[in-house]
């Protein structure tokens, strides 16, 4: 597995999607109207336009997720050398997530993770 | 030609520094500007991580650069989207020249 | 020319193009998904150097956070489906004259300097050796940096809870 397969793989995945598309392009008779390209809603006619604008309580649960995604890729390092490092690395990673903790628990006080 | 030296990566991470420079320079819309900060804080990286690889290749100080450049990028782009925010709610608006009573 | 200079030389044009694509489109979300291709295309360079962890936190953190966050913010601010104006002609040309100036200036200064590559040491990235040089109290070791991180993050945290949040009392 060296790096001219790769060039192969590559170029083998770009003409199998181009081929797929470009086969049911030509063979599909499609009949085209406003009613086939609505969004699927229950059977319900979709109101109103795809780009109105969201609340912003989806923001606060994205930043949530963003900070503790960073912590994770610091967990990572730090859980594949625990064993052998031992007392050390336990009491650092303990202040870490105590600190990262105390976010957390300000945001549950603010009711930052309610629905609204 | 048929090597790939630290000099093929420092074109391709200066490049992309300068693209992100043009987005800065001519774009005036808030959430744009800050992607064009994104490719920027990009560029810098790979510069990190090709030092670290072709010229001090028994360390591992650019890797640790990296990791904490991008730790601070997402807390960098978590604040800005909030301001940003808070500026679309007072302004209705998030173009730069809208808001300019800082700049006095 | 052999295989994986073709392939250093595929992700440099992705990424590039990609880049270019995202600081000049109109429309603000395709914007955000180009930027989205670029961000993805280093990820792969990283890959290409060999340094696989980078390139996992960069798929993880930069992919599947920054950008979902900012195309949330896209969703909050702004009717996305509309075309931003058009930049001033005037700015755009002398932008790009500034850049392409830049860009020749550095391409110069880069070519001349001539680096003294070290060819003799393998270039390995261990998870285990991050973790041993991140967790060490001794010299050359990054466990400073880790805990100040997290107050950093913590701060990051609280001031955007509270910036985010401050006109919701009022409303209430």
């Amino acid at each position: 597995m060296g790096a001219s397969s790769l060039i192969v793989l590559f170029f083998a995945a770009i003409a199998f999607s181009v081929g797929g598309i470009s086969i049911a392009k030509i063979f599909v008779k499609g009949v085209k109207n406003p009613q086939k390209g609505q969004a699927y809603e229950c059977g319900i006619p979709a109101t109103g336009s795809p780009w109105h604008q969201f609340n912003v309580g989806y923001y606060l649960f994205a930043l949530i997720f963003l900070i503790f995604d960073v912590e994770l890729v610091f967990m990572y390092p730090w859980a594949v050398v625990v064993k052998q490092t031992g007392l050390t690395a336990l009491i650092e990673i303990l202040i870490f997530i105590f600190i990262l903790f105390m976010g957390f628990l300000y945001a549950h006080k603010k009711g930052a993770l309610k629905w609204m | 030609m048929s090597e790939i030296t630290v000099t093929h990566i420092l074109f391709v991470s200066t490049a992309l520094f300068f693209t992100g420079m043009y987005g800065l320079f001519t774009r005036r819309n808030m959430i744009t500007m800050l992607m064009s900060v994104e490719l920027i804080l990009n560029s810098v990286n790979i510069n990190f991580v090709a030092f670290n690889k072709y010229l001090y290749p028994g360390k591992l100080d650019g890797v640790f650069f990296t990791i904490f450049v991008i730790t601070i990028a997402a807390a960098e782009a978590a604040v800005a989207i909030a301001i940003i925010i808070n500026l679309y709610r007072s302004h209705h608006s998030i173009d730069v020249e809208d808001a300019s009573e800082l700049k006095y | 020319m052999n295989a994986s200079v073709i392939i250093f030389y595929i992700i440099a044009a992705f990424i590039l193009g990609a880049g270019i694509l995202a600081v000049t489109t109109r429309k603000i979300f395709r914007s955000a998904i180009w930027l989205l291709f670029s961000l993805i295309g280093i990820a792969s360079l990283y890959f290409w150097m060999q340094v696989e962890f980078v390139a996992a936190v960069q798929i993880v953190v930069y992919v599947g956070g920054i950008v979902v966050l900012i195309i949330f913010s896209i969703f909050l601010t702004q009717k996305s489906g509309d075309e931003m104006p058009k930049p001033l002609k005037n700015r755009s040309i002398f932008s790009a004259l500034a850049v392409l100036f830049g860009f020749a200036f550095t391409f110069n200064l880069i070519k001349q300097y001539g680096f003294k590559q070290i060819e003799s040491t393998p270039f390995e990235v261990k998870v285990s050796d991050i973790g041993n040089q991140m967790l060490s109290t001794t010299e050359h070791g990054f466990v400073l940096p880790f805990e100040v991180v997290s107050i950093l993050l913590l701060a990051a945290m609280i001031g955007c809870i509270v910036i985010a949040m401050k006109v919701k009392h009022n409303e209430q």
